[in-house]
């Protein structure tokens, strides 16, 4: 093979069996990759123990966060359906009407609460649907470059067998789906470049277009599109025939501005609504940090169990090598998925330099970087299989061993680290909400409505306690002095107090509220007020 | 099927199914029921509960410490990580309960190397019924290079000035990871 011939796109290179196929055999084919996709990834998330813990609550490590995205499903589906208000249990003078990223995904699972009732695991689902759909397309855009599925299925698997990414999955958090939706975007790009079809363009920039308006940091798919446009421009691409990557860019680059429009009209709608409801709940900009932050990342690593929680140690070699094999061997890679490789690392720089302060303590912040790391091991397996085209099939034997046993150290370390969250140690890291689980029935039965307005203290968190007992109304923080309370108290619309540490309310605040007593729960104490 | 049986893809599903059979997980090293003894006391006393007839173990003293229950961490098991799983029935008459299952583990000096509570606030439902419990306690390997010989694990009560801690049954189960 020789130099030029690797500058062309990889669907006039293709020499697979695909291309002699009949259109009916190929919808066999893609039946066939589908059965066995769904039986493997059904297999890893039973052996890892996905299903097990689908009906847990929001626990484990960040509740606070996976309670306020819950609670937003949760106030859709009692309060209001009204879309551009999403809201929470936690007042403020407005009702807990607030600013955030698109709340599509609990606007659904609010959908499926009025269908079937509420159960939060039909929001872990459909999170879990999103992402395994993620991974669908992401094996089958490796395919179009490996031209064999189970070598994708492995370099896919490689990628996204992260414990953190695992366990963000079947879960509350916008960014496992937002990278969900990265996936079908991109595997949609590849598609209309070889097809050029208008519904290929259309479901690039739409599935583009939904992952930024969950985490804004998915943009990075379009501005790394603009770069290859632009890079086009210089021929860079062209192939053997002359022809440019992007033969209509005018086309394409509408589509991305108007993603990119909707994403930003989006993003400024909920920081006015953050600000005109005064209820900033969600973090909506860039949050920097320092030489400190470093240092406290890298103690994490050092003393803690986060370097491992993010990829096994073989995938980091793996990861290690790959970069060494692509500085090396970048003449062997498809010059596209190699572009795409080197903008989506300068892309992840940026954003960890913008959002290195959440770095500290999200672990769920790696979960935007991982598309990057299937580029960087899609780009070193294109380049391994032109080494084996040339040289001998015997290194791509080899290849598959090594990924196939990395693989296999993959899920070990996915079961252990996600068995590791479910612990009954970890789940309830926040120990307060154990109380709280099932407190809303028994409120319930003594005749406390939801919308009678409750004070809940001690909570440091933004909503957690509020949710899991379904009530709206306030919190009282851990360091709220006796002034606070009083004037909390003296809301006239107040009709009941929840404390989890009555001793340290009645030291901050001396009352005689124990002749108001409803009820007691698992440690917790509930005064009726009005 | 000849394509898919070519390129060795039937291989590595079969892999997977075998992989899939081979899943870690932990064995029970030590399982051990602690029933209320008066000749066995620590700081609680044995009372009788007319109503089911058993005898409980009553802690009613702030700071004091109830069933007991020594672990030698044998040498097969040391560096190992261990779960140590706590079930039984238990009464208060606080709703914010103060009292504990706590695991205190030692090295080969006795030197104390970690102090270690479960709050059986939580599974209070009433105030003055007796209420079952169930939970557990991870222990990594090792704490600060030093492995483990001794566990204690003993019902506390604590900081609570007349609080009255109940305990009819308590069962330990102690797992250690292959």
């Amino acid at each position: 093979m020789n130099f030029l011939k690797r500058n062309t796109l990889f669907i006039e290179t293709s020499k697979g069996y695909l291309a002699k196929l009949t259109p009916k055999n190929k919808i066999t084919l893609h039946l066939l990759y589908f059965v066995i996709f769904t039986f493997a990834i059904h297999l890893f998330f039973n052996f890892i123990g996905v299903y097990q813990y689908l009906s847990y609550r929001p626990c484990s490590i960040h509740t606070w966060a996976q309670c306020q995205r819950a609670s937003i499903a949760q106030c859709y589906y009692e309060d209001s359906m009204n879309f551009f208000k999403p809201r929470t249990q936690r007042y403020t003078p407005h009702e807990g009407i607030t600013g955030m990223e698109f709340p599509i995904i609990y606007y659904v699972g609010a959908l499926f609460y009025k269908i079937f009732g509420f159960n939060e695991s039909i929001l872990r689902l459909i999170s879990l649907v999103i992402v395994s759909l993620g991974f669908y397309s992401a094996t089958l855009m490796s395919n179009k470059f490996l031209k064999n599925y189970i070598f994708s299925l492995i370099i896919v698997a490689s990628a996204f067998f992260s414990p953190v990414l695992l366990f963000y999955t079947p879960n509350f958090m916008p960014d496992a789906p937002s990278v969900g939706f990265v996936l079908m975007c991109w595997y949609y790009f590849f598609k209309y470049i070889s097809t050029l079809q208008k519904k290929h363009l259309g479901l690039f920039i739409f599935f583009g277009t939904l992952a930024s308006l969950l985490k804004v940091v998915s943009i990075m798919c379009f501005i790394i599109v603009i770069c290859l446009l632009i890079i086009d421009r210089t021929k860079f691409f062209k192939d053997t025939k002359n022809t440019p990557l992007f033969k209509f860019p005018l086309k394409v680059l509408k589509g991305i501005f108007f993603g990119i429009f909707i994403v930003m009209v989006w993003y400024v709608y909920a920081s006015w609504l953050a600000t005109h409801y005064k209820n900033e709940t969600f973090a909506l900009h860039p949050i920097m940090g320092n030489l400190n932050t470093i240092k406290q990342i890298l103690d994490g690593f050092k003393y803690g169990d986060a370097l491992y929680s993010y990829y096994a140690y073989e995938t980091y070699m793996l990861l290690i090598v790959a970069i060494i094999f692509i500085v090396i061997g970048a003449k062997f890679i498809n010059r596209l998925l190699l572009t795409i490789t080197i903008l989506y690392f300068l892309g992840n720089v940026c954003y960890v330099y913008l959002f290195l302060g959440q770095f500290v303590n999200h672990d769920y912040y790696i979960i935007a970087l991982i598309p990057g790391v299937l580029f960087l091991l899609l780009s070193f397996g294109d380049g391994i299989k032109q080494l084996a085209d040339k040289y001998g099939l015997i290194i791509q034997v080899a290849f598959f061993i090594v990924l196939f046993f990395n693989m296999k150290e993959c899920i070990r370390n996915c079961w252990y680290y996600y068995d590791n969250r479910y612990n009954e140690f970890r789940t309830f890291t926040s120990t307060g909400d154990r109380s709280y689980y099932d407190l809303e029935k028994k409120l319930r039965s003594a005749g406390v409505k939801r919308t009678d307005i409750t004070l809940s203290g001690f909570d440091f968190s933004f909503c957690n306690t509020l949710y899991l007992m379904d009530q709206v109304g306030f919190l009282i923080s851990p360091h709220a002095d006796s002034t606070e309370i009083a004037n909390s108290l003296n809301m006239p619309e107040l009709k009941y107090l929840v404390l989890n540490d009555s001793a340290k309310f009645n030291k901050i605040y001396p009352n005689h509220f124990e002749k108001k007593i409803l009820l007691t729960h698992r440690g917790v104490i509930v005064y009726k007020l009005n | 099927m000849k394509f898919f049986i070519f390129r060795f893809q039937i291989l590595p599903i079969c892999f997977l199914l075998v992989f899939s059979a081979c899943r870690e997980t932990h064995i029970t090293v030590q399982e051990i029921k602690l029933l209320p003894d008066s000749l066995n006391l620590a700081d609680d006393t044995v009372c009788f509960d007319p109503q089911n007839k058993t005898f409980y173990s009553r802690l009613s003293k702030k700071e004091s410490s109830g069933l007991r229950y020594s672990y030698h961490v044998p040498k097969e098991i040391k560096g190992k990580e261990l779960y140590i799983v706590a079930r039984g029935r238990a009464r208060t008459n606080y709703a914010h309960s103060n009292t504990y299952i706590t695991i205190v583990v030692y090295d080969e000096k006795n030197d104390q190397l970690l102090w270690r509570a479960l709050p059986l606030r939580f599974f209070y439902v009433e105030v003055n019924e007796w209420s079952p419990f169930r939970d557990s306690l991870f222990l990594p390997g090792s704490f600060d290079g030093k492995a483990y010989h001794t566990i204690q694990i003993m019902t506390t009560l604590g900081n609570s000035e007349r609080e009255l801690f109940d305990v009819d049954t308590l069962s330990l189960k102690i797992k250690s990871n292959i």
